[in-house]
This record gives structure tokens, sequence and C-alpha cells, in this order.
């Protein structure tokens, strides 16, 4: 009786077996988010607070050290949200991979019949679903701190591509790191010291010539730029648009091509 | 137990794989041909390897370390190119049709790690998804395995906090999910206590009579004994011997083995090996040694005997 109400149940669900095309790409980037998820939602208040402590610190200390200067409190806010995607993408993204790699668990994904473009795509989704409440914090508490929004529809694009440029550079260092320490030190420079540096707290103009060079190829200073215009009224973000997403592509590829889903 | 479940996902309407595809009387679910593998450095792990091997057998392949099981294993499962040759699994081809391979086999990889956050029934249920069964029949399934691995007490408890032999458990579930064909273990003992060992010895005979093949490698004689039907031995990157193991006994000449002290105090045993038990008596009463012990010859014996570690056998060789 139990075998053949389960046979039953068995020919009803065998229509949706699927082990490859479109469908089974999207369900194994489905179960991969998933995987993640159960992951981040055992301590989410703890990946909510670091990512947002730093860059609210951030916009405080700057507001009391230069109180009445909209232009300034215009881009200190963009800052705020790329460090607060930086902190939440890159660091918490690259660490999982790595992990992933180091400790033997992308062994075990490695034998079931799903691609490694899925595994990537999962991790850059839960890194979206991670950002997204930093980023919605960020713009709420922006008026509370002088900041005046002009919110143009060019922020989410924007934000679409600089989550992606940083998660592209994520898994290449999550694709290359060569120990787990290190990993960790090459996250750390990319989510916080590359923050701090480049120019996305200050403009190209304040940047100190060395500085300037790292501004040229960093991608947080063009998201910096680009949201800063987004927030305050401009659309005319094509050209930081266009270089983010030409450095999420680049990552993405080298990222990819790097991940080792089988060995040489 | 798992038969249980392998019959249900054995229905034809189940099977991720379409009718085409299916394990077919004739189908040999592995073939190896002239494999090599050269490394990068020029480290020859595997060289000149054939192998055939029979649907619903366990096929254990036995070796010192380094001998380049583990690299045969992983050609197999893709992980690794073949330099030259080639592997058929279900008569596809590992080099030319890899993602066709995957769909085939069901892993159980050395050296792996469970995600420590995940409960056994979050594992089940995710790669039953990875697999491609829906969401909804991946969360059926789950549970039914679970209860077939006997891990329901444990279902909702993170594998951080499994015993070593009950997550190896879980591996062995999440190689099986989808009752695939071919099932390739590699080291699934290693390191369990002898109760767990045999749960999973159960674990795998049952899926076996299933009609899978399964495939494992392992340092225990008593496993590749007690377990497989047919066991083949490599050392340096080569098969050296490929059969069951009482025709491995028959085809080494060296069915019974005797032992003796040949100056009568015990300070040094000695040990030959015949093809009958009436050659040996013999050659002993020859010798004037009343005193000795017969025994057939066990998995081990052969091995070290072919693996050059049996030095009484290369003796007797010569």
């Amino acid at each position: 009786m139990m075998t053949s109400q389960t046979e039953i149940i068995t020919n009803m669900e065998s229509k949706r077996v699927v082990t490859t095309g479109a469908l089974k790409f999207l369900r194994d980037v489905a179960s991969i988010l998933e995987m993640k998820l159960i992951f981040l939602l055992r301590g989410w208040y703890w990946y909510l607070i670091r990512p947002l402590v730093f860059p609210l610190g951030v916009l405080f200390w700057l507001k009391v050290m230069v109180p009445d200067n909209p232009d300034v409190n215009l881009r200190v806010m963009a800052g705020a949200v790329i460090f607060g995607v930086s902190l939440s993408t890159a660091n918490m993204l690259s660490q999982q991979i790595v992990q992933d790699r180091f400790l033997g668990r992308i062994k075990l994904l490695v034998t079931m019949p799903m691609s490694k473009a899925s595994y990537a795509i999962g991790v850059l989704a839960f890194a979206a679903v991670q950002a997204t409440p930093i980023i919605v914090i960020l713009l709420a508490v922006a008026p509370y701190t002088g900041v005046n929004l002009d919110l143009t529809w060019a922020v989410f694009p924007l934000l679409i591509a600089a989550l992606f440029s940083i998660a592209g550079i994520a898994l290449l260092i999550g694709s290359y790191a060569p120990t787990v320490e290190i990993g960790g030190i090459m996250s750390n420079l990319f989510g916080v010291v590359l923050v701090m540096v480049s120019p996305v707290f200050f403009t190209m103009d304040q940047a100190p010539t060395v500085l300037k060079w790292l501004g040229w190829v960093s991608p947080m200073r063009y998201a910096a730029d680009g949201i800063t215009q987004s927030i305050s009224g401009s659309t005319d973000i094509w050209t930081e648009l266009a270089v983010l997403a030409g450095f999420a592509v680049v990552a993405m590829t080298l990222g990819l091509w790097k991940l080792r889903w089988q060995e040489e | 137990m798992l038969v249980h479940t392998a019959r249900e996902l054995n229905s034809s309407t189940y099977s991720p794989y379409n009718s085409s595809t299916q394990m077919q009387g004739n189908t040999s679910p592995l073939i190896v041909t002239d494999l090599n593998k050269i490394y990068k450095g020029g480290l020859q792990a595997n060289a000149n390897i054939n192998l055939t091997a029979n649907p619903g057998e366990i096929l254990g392949i036995l070796g010192p370390n380094g001998a380049g099981k583990t690299t045969l294993i992983r050609q197999i499962t893709t992980e690794l190119s073949p330099t030259s040759g080639d592997i058929y699994v279900m008569g596809h081809s590992v080099v030319t049709e890899p993602a066709e391979v995957k769909g085939f086999l069901g892993i159980m990889p050395q050296e792996t790690t469970l995600f420590d956050y995940l409960t056994v029934h979050q594992h089940l249920r995710i790669f039953a998804k990875l697999r491609g069964i829906s969401p909804k029949l991946a969360t059926k399934r789950a549970d039914e395995l679970a209860e077939d691995l006997d891990l329901l007490p444990h279902r909702n408890v993170a594998i951080s906090k499994l015993s070593g032999g009950l997550k190896q458990r879980v591996l062995v579930g999440i190689a099986a999910i989808s009752h695939p064909p071919v099932l390739v273990l590699d080291e699934p003992t290693t390191g369990l206590d002898p109760q767990s060992r045999r749960t999973l010895w159960s674990l795998v005979q049952e899926y076996q009579k299933s009609g899978a093949f399964v495939l494992l490698t392992t340092h225990s004689m008593e496993e590749a004994e007690a377990l497989c039907n047919r066991v083949g031995i490599i050392k340096d990157g080569r098969l050296l011997a490929l059969d069951t193991v009482d025709n491995l006994r028959a085809s080494n000449g060296f069915e019974f083995k005797m032992s003796y002290y040949p100056d009568g105090t015990k300070s040094k045993k000695t040990t030959i090996y015949g093809a009958s038990h009436q050659e040996l008596v013999a050659q002993l009463n020859g010798m004037g040694i009343q005193q000795f012990a017969v025994s057939r010859t066990t998995l081990e014996d052969i091995y070290l005997a072919l693996t050059g570690g049996l030095d009484e056998f290369d003796d007797k060789s010569n």
C-alpha cells in the first residue's frame, strides 16, 4: 500500500525531474542561494550589524568634521553605501568561496551534475540578498544625517552594477587565494582598505597623485561617482555604469575561469 | 533499507535519466580503455589501465598509498582529464561527454566536508535538488532517505554535531539520493569504528541489490573481501590484477598457506604458499617439519604478494 502510494506520487512528480537546461540551472542557483542563506540566517543580525556599523560610523565622523557642506554630505553618503556593500559582499563572499574550496566542500558540489557558473551565480545572488538591506537602511537614515537625497532611477542599475563588479572581484579573490589566511587578507584589502584609499569618501580632485592612479582602476571610485550623481537628481551615469559593467564581466570571467571545477 | 527507496527511484517514471539512457542489460556500467594519466610534473599516476565492470557488482580497487587509486577514481568522476585513453560510464565518454557522465554517477569523494551549519535533512533535500529532483519531491526523498539511513533521530541536527560514522552515512545518502546506476565510493570507511563500518557495508550491499554498480577504493582487505565481487589491485599506476578473490588465489597458485618454525623454536616464523594443502604438507614433511598451521590464503596475502610486500611469495615464485 505504502509503495503504491509512493509510486503514484512519484509518477506525478516525475515530470518535474530536470537534469539539464535553463530550469536546472535556475534550480541550482536557487539551491546554492538557499545553502548560503541558511548560513546567514544562523546569526543574521551580526551579518547586518557589521556592514552597517563602519559606514554609519564613518558617516557620523565625517558629518562632525565637515558639518554643513551638501556636496560632501552626498559624497560621504555614496561612500557609506559602497562601504556597506563592499563589507557585506566582498568580504563575506570571498571568504565563503575560500572556505568552500579549502574545507573541501566544493569537492562535494563538484560531484553534482551542475555547472560552476550556477555555483558562482548562486553566491552572487547571496551577495545581492545580503547587500540589499544594508543599502536600504543606509538610504533610509540619510535624511536624518542631513543628506538631502534626490533619488533617481539611475541608482538601481548603478547599485546592481556596483554589486556585481564588487562580487565579481570577490569571486576572483575566492578563486585565486592560495590559502584561507591569504584569502582573508586579500578580501580585507579589497573590501575595507580599497574603499578607504580609493576616491570613495573623497573625490578624484581631492585625491593625492598616487590615489588618483588607484582611482582610475578602482571600481569603488566609479561606483561612488555614479551613486553620488544618482542620489542627487542626475541620471548621467553612463560612463560609470559602463566601467562597472566592464569590471563585473572581466572579474566574473576571470573568477569563473580560475575557479577549480575540474583539476588540471 | 536503501533498496526500499531504490526500488521506488528505479521506477522508469522517476529516474532522472530518460529511457534511452536507462541502465540496460547489455551496457557495461564502466569501461576503462588504455587509460594513462601523467601529471604536469611528469609523474605517471595511471598506466595502460583497462577494465570492464559488470552491472550489479561491487568492484574494489586496492593499492598502497600513492598507487593511483584516487587518480583513477577522479578520472572516472570527471574531476581529472585522462592524458590518453578513455573511460565510458553507461556508454558515455568522460572525455567528450563529462556532463552526461555526471548524471549517471553518485560520488562519495575522499577528504570532502559537509556543510557544518546545515542539518541532515537540509543536506539531503538541497543535494536532491542539485541532482535534478524537483523541489517538492526532494523534500519527500530527503525524509525517505533519512529513514532508510537510520538518520531520522538526527534529522534536524547540524552536521557539526554528528559523529564521523553518521557524517559518512549522510555522504552515502547524498551519493545515492537519485539512485544513480553507478556509485563511486573513495575510501568510504576510513577512520570509522567497526560498528559504523559494518553499517556502511550493509548500506552498500543493499544498494548493490537494487542492480547498481558500486566502485569503491579501500585500504581494508577485510572490507574488500567482505563486500567486493571482484577486486582490482593497483601499484605504481598499473592494474596488476582484476578478478574475484577465489580466482586471484587460483591464478597465482597459492590457495593455501602454511606457517611453521624451521628451527623448532618460536623465534622465526616462516610461511609458504601452494596450490593445495597436500602439496604443502608433502613439502614440509620432506623438510622433516611436523608442526605447522594451515589456512586458506587471504586477500591480504594476495595483495602483499602482488604489490611486493610478501617476501615469502617472492621466494616461492623464484
